[in-house]
């Protein structure tokens, strides 16, 4: 009897967190059903209006949707040189070094400054730099959130990075050595060749929490609707457009708000499935 | 010959440089960010930082004509934000335990590793999605309760982040230890709730201070509910119901930059206390296996 009490306890709560998942997607798409219905989902996505004040209001995410893939995009490859650089210091070249555990350490702790405080930082320091440079909309452009953004993803892309590099055996990168290849050829030429999967499963994670990220965007992408042409204008994003407007009382705003969580929750998921999928590859 | 030779080690000079040059050069603003935070905030800590203080409300965050005038202090920040993410921790530590056993113990059947996939894969969900969805699921029937809302969705983002460290932990294990347990005869259920469980206390401890060292920078989960619970009830008291709402609420108020400064600097010290004492609880878990992810 206790044998089974246990074992269903334990199928109920993998089966919990299956529904929890399936409750949030029914959640998003049964609030985001009106909006589709009043605009249809293609006119949705690739319409660029967006103005609650007008009859019946009009509601289209396209420009959302562009300016959060480029912030997005640009912040990640900002972020590609330094992590890999820090990767490979702290997995390759300075291995087996006291100060590869002292740069682990900084950068682990830095992966935890919360990133509201990375955004303030952004506002009242980078800032008047880029206001200084008259780059952006007063200072606030796209590519002042991505730098920001950039410098949020660089701990958790590098850790991930430093992990699959470290995993390269050691017999290769030794046979390597003794066939006299020099440290440089032994890292382009077999640790990130092997480590190449998971590489690219980390970059793709950072890419979908840079999609996410919230307060950074919101507080440094200027909150303007405009077409993201160029990325020294001030845009907005999806998450900034989430948290400027969450609970306000159009009705089919709100719907079009869960819409835009919905494709968003969407990308992302898809992005950490492929990911998770690679890293399996990738460690198998 | 000669040259080539010269030219290989020049080039492995040359990337050795790059690579320490781009470290560098990427450690630099993250000491920055950490001297502003000092530079700015311990000036306050002389001032009387944890009396109590009136925020004057005019930000377009409320988004209400009237001014209204709501108390708030560091300290009941600092506890509103323990209490939530008690409140997260009190469903999400028995459910992403008893979960990660069944994929554990399941490892080798298909149907326990798509579930793995996919409950890991929560860790990718957007913050601001999941506080949306929380604030759906408990604000909006029970006309209330962000607190519960705010450690539901905190839950939710802490279950992979249990998962993870309790699956470290498990294959950390010595598989001997169940197996001499079942060999003496104990039952499955015994050896789980007697052998296993209890030989992972410390690592699962350790686990549950990183998750917390993690939620309690959570702001915008809370934001939102915040945002959402104001917009129906027209009640702010709740607005510096957590520290990093309470920073959101002073970055919206002109004269109150300064606290944003003292109260950030409080929020990433506690992040760091945490931090530092799991680390030290799982020191000696890290030196069996070093596996850092």
């Amino acid at each position: 009897m206790k044998e089974r009490i246990f074992k269903t306890a334990l199928f109920c709560a993998a089966a919990v967190v299956l529904l929890l998942i399936a409750g949030m997607l029914y959640t998003l798409i049964l609030q985001s059903l009106p909006v589709f219905r009043h605009s249809g989902v293609i006119q949705f996505i690739i319409s660029q209006e967006w103005n609650p004040e007008k009859e019946g209001g009009t509601y289209g995410g396209g420009l959302l949707i562009a300016g959060t893939f480029l912030t997005a995009s640009t912040a990640l490859l900002v972020s590609i040189p330094f992590s890999i650089s820090i990767a490979l210091f702290i997995g390759a070249y300075y291995k087996e070094k006291p100060i590869a555990y002292w740069v682990m350490t900084i950068i682990d702790i830095c992966g935890r400054i919360p990133s509201i405080i990375f955004g303030i930082w952004g506002y009242f320091t980078l800032r008047p730099l880029f206001m200084l440079l008259n780059i952006g909309d007063d200072g606030f452009s796209i590519l002042l959130a991505a730098l920001v953004l950039a410098l949020m993803l660089i701990p958790y892309s590098s850790a991930v990075t430093a992990y699959f590099i470290r995993r390269t055996p050691q017999s290769i990168q030794e046979g390597a050595y003794c066939l006299g290849a020099t440290h440089t050829e032994v890292v382009w030429k077999i640790c990130l060749p092997y480590a190449k999967k998971g590489i690219i499963a980390a970059f793709i994670l950072s890419l979908g929490k840079a999609l996410g990220e919230t307060i950074i965007v919101a507080i440094l992408i200027g909150n303007n609707y405009l077409i993201p042409s160029q990325i020294t204008r001030s845009g907005s994003s999806i998450t900034n457009m989430i948290l400027r407007r969450f609970g306000t009382t159009h009705e089919l705003e709100m719907s079009a708000l869960f819409a835009l969580a919905l494709l968003l929750f969407l990308f992302t998921f898809g992005m950490n499935l492929i990911a998770r999928r690679l890293i399996r590859r990738a460690t198998a | 010959m000669k040259s080539r030779q010269t030219y290989r080690i020049w080039i492995n000079r040359i990337c050795s440089g790059l690579v320490c040059l781009f470290c560098l050069l990427a450690l630099v603003p993250f000491f920055a960010v950490v001297w502003s935070l000092l530079s700015h905030g311990l000036e306050l800590f002389h001032t009387n930082l944890f009396d109590q203080l009136f925020l004057n409300y005019s930000d377009e965050m409320v988004r209400q004509v009237e001014e209204t005038s709501v108390s708030a202090n560091i300290l009941y920040g600092m506890g509103g934000s323990l209490l939530i993410v008690i409140i997260g921790l009190i469903p999400a530590v028995p459910l992403g335990i008893l979960f990660t056993l069944y994929v554990f113990e399941n490892r080798f059947h298909g149907f326990a590793s798509l579930i793995y996939y996919l409950g890991a894969s929560i860790s990718g969900i957007p913050s601001v999605i999941i506080g949306m969805i929380a604030y759906l699921w408990i604000v909006e029937p029970l006309n209330g309760f962000p607190a519960l809302a705010g450690g539901l969705s905190l839950s939710i983002m802490m279950l992979p982040i249990i998962s993870h460290y309790t699956l470290h932990v498990l294959n950390i294990l010595p598989v001997g230890l169940k197996e001499s347990a079942m060999a003496l005869g104990a039952s499955y259920t015994d050896t789980m709730l007697r052998i296993v469980l209890p030989s992972m206390k410390n690592g699962l401890f350790a686990g549950i201070l990183m998750t917390v060292s993690r939620m309690i920078a959570q702001s915008v989960p809370l934001i939102i509910i915040v945002m959402g619970t104001s917009a129906i009830q027209g009640d702010k008291s709740l607005s510096h119901a957590a520290l990093p709402v309470l920073i959101w609420n002073f970055f919206n108020c002109p004269d109150m930059i300064h606290r944003m400064w003292a109260a950030s600097l409080t929020l990433f010290l506690m992040v760091l206390v945490l931090t530092v004492f799991a680390k030290c609880m799982s020191y000696p878990l890290q030196n069996k296996k070093r596996i850092s992810l």
